[in-house]
């Protein structure tokens, strides 16, 4: 009864452990990085662009960001209503510090990383796509250029873009030629990153590590639960397996810090949110292959790594299975030979 | 008439057991339960959205397990003391123990606010651990059960060289597992579920174990809260599965004695 008390609970306990060290990653890539505006005693002309406006299925909204307690202690965001949106601007502001852009899609209560200078820039593609067909649209700077279009995906070069990427800002600037009646719906298009493509698909093999350390762990788990019927037999091979229990401890917590999700890929409210993956990875895979269909460089050579990656974390996790598999099967012989024999009884 | 007696302790046990799981059933059937169906977002936002939680649940833990050591060491040497040595003011001390035993928490508070502050131990753990450890009903318990220690078997282990370390390590506690285990298990529930002293001598919400900051989830987060309910419960769990022989067993010697 106690063995079996011990193996379950200490299944729990690994999984609250597992669950810890994860949940500090998950935190880290799920904060947001937002660009703020601060206005102090605002006046009756005092306005910011509708640019700073957010969309979801409950409308447009603007958001403030302040400090908060308790268990919500940090720099959370909170929707101001009483803005008015009049000429592209937004007017009627409290004091305060005003959301422009975010890294992605924001939630009120949630927690924000504020940009603070020294600001970081870095050459960047961005991949436009409109679902309808590209606008009239015009650059907002010199130094961007479209180099590759077909009928619903623009490929832009922009050395020294903004760090990070964030959707909001990059659409400002290709989007200068505005409707009437631009900033009363949420926007068809949408702006992704090569640069963040690129480091979303480097995470693929370190998350394909996680898996197979967590499921190599389970394995010696249950090994080790086999092992407890006789502790003090298997006392050897118990500690062996502690041992290989710690190291794994040690490598999921090592692989955590080479997953480096960019924010703009990432869903506003949990990152297991595979739907939300699903759709924004397949809007932007389908354009970067109409792009490389229409002679894109950047575009093809982003789809290859992407595949290449893929294969190579598909072969990761099959590995992970197999050894932690391997460990289940084989491991009784491997034990056996870290085991006491049992003492012969002497024959009289 | 003996069958339908029997029927009717079963039923009444039964319904007693019934009325104990259903507020744990509650909480868990609630946990993944919101305005709009069954969810696990809850689950999601205590075990991987962030760490505010587990980081709680990991702090409490090792405040719980300090408290309960410390408790365990200073009641094994004043249980033993008492159980096995002869000295001028042992009944009246014992009975001044007793008396310090049935005094509720809250009576204490003051004075130990008032000393803790002139020692320069408020909004620090050791403002927590420190009054914790000195709680007398482990010495009461451990008193009890190492009186049930026949005399002779410290006789013979003196004989053969043992010092009152030696007797007390090699002899003494493994003979009182059960006591030991019982104390221990005491102790450590008493701090795992304190409440009003972290109120008391913690200024700092960050610094609040799980047991008070549950208290301040905003009432937005109620399945959050109710997670963390199953969260709070796990410890505890744990220990009475493991040890719950012991703990019958520990008891019933200190109140045989």
């Amino acid at each position: 009864m106690k063995r079996r008390v011990v193996c379950v609970f200490s299944l729990i306990f690994w999984f609250i452990i597992l669950c810890t060290l994860l949940s500090i990653r998950v935190e880290q890539l799920m904060k947001p990085t937002v660009e703020i505006r601060e206005i102090h005693m605002p006046m009756p002309n005092t306005s910011i662009s509708a640019d700073a406006l957010f969309y979801d299925e409950a409308g447009m909204h603007l958001y403030k960001v302040s400090p908060s307690y308790g268990w919500d202690a940090g720099m959370r965001v909170s929707e101001y209503s009483g803005y008015v949106l009049q000429n592209d601007r937004l007017s009627n502001l409290d004091n305060g510090s005003f959301v422009l852009y975010a890294t992605h899609d924001l939630r009120p209560n949630d927690e924000v990383l504020i940009r603070e200078e020294p600001y970081l820039y870095m050459d960047d593609i961005w991949v436009a796509t409109y679902p309808n067909g590209i606008p009239a649209y015009s650059l907002a700077a010199d130094n961007i250029t479209a180099e590759v279009q077909t009928d619903t995906a623009l490929l832009l070069s922009v050395p020294g873009a903004d760090y990070p990427f964030m959707e909001g800002r990059a659409r400002t600037w290709i989007e200068t030629v505005k409707s009437e009646d631009y900033y009363m719906q949420a926007p068809e298009s949408a702006v992704y990153s090569l640069n963040d493509l690129y480091r979303f698909i480097n995470s693929a093999l370190p998350m394909a590590l996680l898996v197979s350390l967590i499921l190599f762990s389970i394995a010696i788990w249950a090994r080790c639960c086999s092992l407890s019927r006789s502790c003090k037999e298997n006392g050897r091979a118990l500690l062996i397996n502690s041992i290989l229990a710690a190291m794994t401890l040690l490598g999921i917590i090592l692989t955590l810090q080479f997953i480096d999700l960019p924010g703009s890929l990432l869903p506003s409210d949990r990152i297991t949110h595979i739907t939300c993956y699903v759709a924004k990875l397949s809007a932007l895979f389908s354009a970067l292959r109409d792009l490389a269909q229409n002679g894109s460089v950047a575009a093809d050579s982003a789809l290859r790594f992407a595949e290449s990656r893929l294969i190579l974390s598909g072969l990761a996790v099959l590995t992970g299975a197999v050894l932690s598999a391997g460990k289940l099967v084989f491991g009784r012989k491997l034990d056996r030979t870290h085991s006491k024999p049992k003492p012969k009884h002497a024959a009289w | 008439m003996k069958r339908v007696q029997a029927v009717l302790t079963g039923a009444f046990a039964f319904a007693l057991s019934v009325l104990c799981i259903v507020p744990f059933a509650y909480v868990l059937l609630r946990s993944f339960w919101t305005d709009g169906g069954i969810t696990f977002q809850s689950y999601y936002d205590v075990f991987l959205g962030s760490p505010q939680y587990l980081f709680r649940f990991w702090k409490s833990l090792a405040l719980a397990v300090c408290i309960a050591f410390g408790q365990l060491f200073i009641s094994i040497l004043a249980g033993y003391g008492f159980a096995k040595y002869k000295f001028p003011g042992r009944n009246a001390l014992f009975f001044l123990m007793m008396i310090l035993m049935t005094l509720p928490v809250q009576v204490m508070l003051i004075p130990n606010y008032l000393m803790l502050s002139y020692m320069d131990l408020l909004d620090t753990y050791a403002a927590l651990v420190l009054p914790s450890v000195f709680i007398p009903i482990g010495a009461f318990i451990l008193t009890q059960s190492f009186r049930s220690i026949s005399e002779s078997v410290i006789d013979a282990a003196m004989l053969d060289g043992c010092g009152v370390p030696r007797i007390l390590i090699w002899v003494a506690v493994p003979m009182n597992k059960s006591g030991i285990i019982c104390v221990f298990l005491l102790s450590f529930l008493d701090a795992w579920n304190m409440v009003e002293q972290p109120i008391a001598y913690l200024k700092d919400f960050e610094q609040y174990p799980l047991s008070v900051a549950l208290a301040y989830v905003p009432p937005a987060d109620t399945t959050a809260h109710l997670v963390c309910c199953m969260l709070v419960i796990l410890p505890a769990l744990f220990l009475f599965t493991l040890f719950n022989k012991e703990l019958v067993e520990g008891i019933v010697l200190a109140e045989v004695k």
